[in-house]
């Protein structure tokens, strides 16, 4: 018999509700890398594409007809899928039968966000580890509010000047720890900017480069299926729709029956990949907390 | 669906739920695994053209203490 009028009873003859249809999830991590890069989802292993290594040469002179033939080049790029990446699990039957939420849907839908946010992680650490570009910043890094805008400033100049350059899109990639420097920043400019700031807890564009806010911790030093990335305190600037991102045929969900357990195996899982290509890695840059 | 419990803990002999439970990882495979892991890194950014990227993090010292993450 349970005791009534103490805090520790419980009764199923008081009234529980279940807060929500769907069991609990923690907090989703923001995705960023499919709106920094093409995403390719076609059915292929490896993408190719070529470009000219040696540029043809102009020689300006004074007119007399003649010339001499220079030799022009063709190197091959590629991107090559190598790595994929698999979530597993198991509902047994009577799991599935007795349980108050519908687990199949709820652990796919899990299921179907870690496979998403691992592809995410994989693609961010790619680019950054094949960026060309280098930039070091002033002390303090992205959490001094004073260094925001020369930072943002030296990163434009990397790409200014370039037909794919400060009018394409840049891009900055930052880490959780470093907002409040951007946050102080937007804060004490004043009127719109700052209102802008406050209201949306971010400001996103600062200076025309759109800037992406992950988790910290994003950015590894850790080896991921084949590639070892070193890029733990560094942070990605680039030029968006240059870099690929591929996910051939996107990602898959199956359940099978198997051998000696009620229910179903449940695995969610898609394959990646991604690529700066050779002719753009200068105008991505891997930036170092300083 | 693998459910998580928590181990039950005998109130009476606190200091015996403390102890640990499995030694401890041996020092000397994870430094030999973050030698191998980096000498792959090198090499990758060799293939990827970024080894002068990674050579100034080496001689920044950034590889000098293996990250708590790295496992």
């Amino acid at each position: 018999m349970a005791t009534f009028n103490t805090q520790n009873s419980v009764s199923f003859a008081l009234r529980h509700k279940y807060f929500q249809a769907s069991l609990q999830q923690a907090i989703r991590n923001q995705l960023v890398s499919s709106d920094i890069t093409k995403v390719d989802t076609s059915n292929l292993k490896t993408i190719e594409n070529p470009y000219i290594s040696t540029d043809g040469t102009a020689t300006t002179q004074a007119v007399a007809g003649t010339y001499s033939v220079s030799a022009m080049a063709t190197t091959e790029d590629s991107l090559k899928v190598t790595d994929e990446i698999i979530v597993p699990t198991h509902i047994f039957d009577f799991e599935a039968k007795t349980a108050n939420f519908d687990l199949f849907a709820d652990f796919l839908d899990n299921m179907s966000y870690q496979v998403r946010y691992n592809w995410d992680k994989y693609v961010l650490n790619a680019l950054l580890s094949q960026a060309t570009g280098t930039y070091t910043t002033p002390a303090g890094g992205f959490t001094t509010p004073a260094n925001i805008q020369k930072i943002i400033g030296d990163l434009l100049g990397k790409v200014a000047g370039y037909a794919n350059g400060i009018g394409n899109n840049p891009f900055l990639v930052v880490e959780s720890t470093d907002v409040t420097g951007f946050i102080q920043m937007a804060m004490s400019s004043g009127f719109n900017y700052a209102d802008a700031a406050l209201n949306n807890g971010f400001a996103g564009n600062i200076g025309g480069v759109d800037v992406y806010v992950i988790r910290g911790g994003t950015f590894v030093t850790a080896s991921m299926g084949s590639q070892s990335f070193t890029n733990s305190g560094h942070r990605l600037f680039g030029l968006k729709g240059l870099a690929v991102s591929a996910n051939p045929g996107g990602f898959t969900y199956d359940e099978k029956m198997v051998s000696g357990k009620t229910g179903r195996e449940v695995v969610a899982y898609g394959y990646v990949g991604a690529k700066i290509w050779a002719v753009h890695a200068g105008l991505f840059v891997n930036i170092t907390l300083a | 669906m693998a459910k998580t419990k928590e181990a039950p803990v005998d109130e009476t002999n606190l200091d015996a739920a403390t102890e640990p439970v499995a030694a401890p990882k041996v020092d000397g495979d994870r430094k030999a695994r973050w030698a191998q892991f980096l000498a792959q890194a090198e090499a990758q950014a060799s293939e990827r053209g970024t080894s002068e990227i990674f050579a100034a993090q080496k001689a920044r010292g950034e590889f000098d203490t293996i990250p708590d993450s790295f496992i």
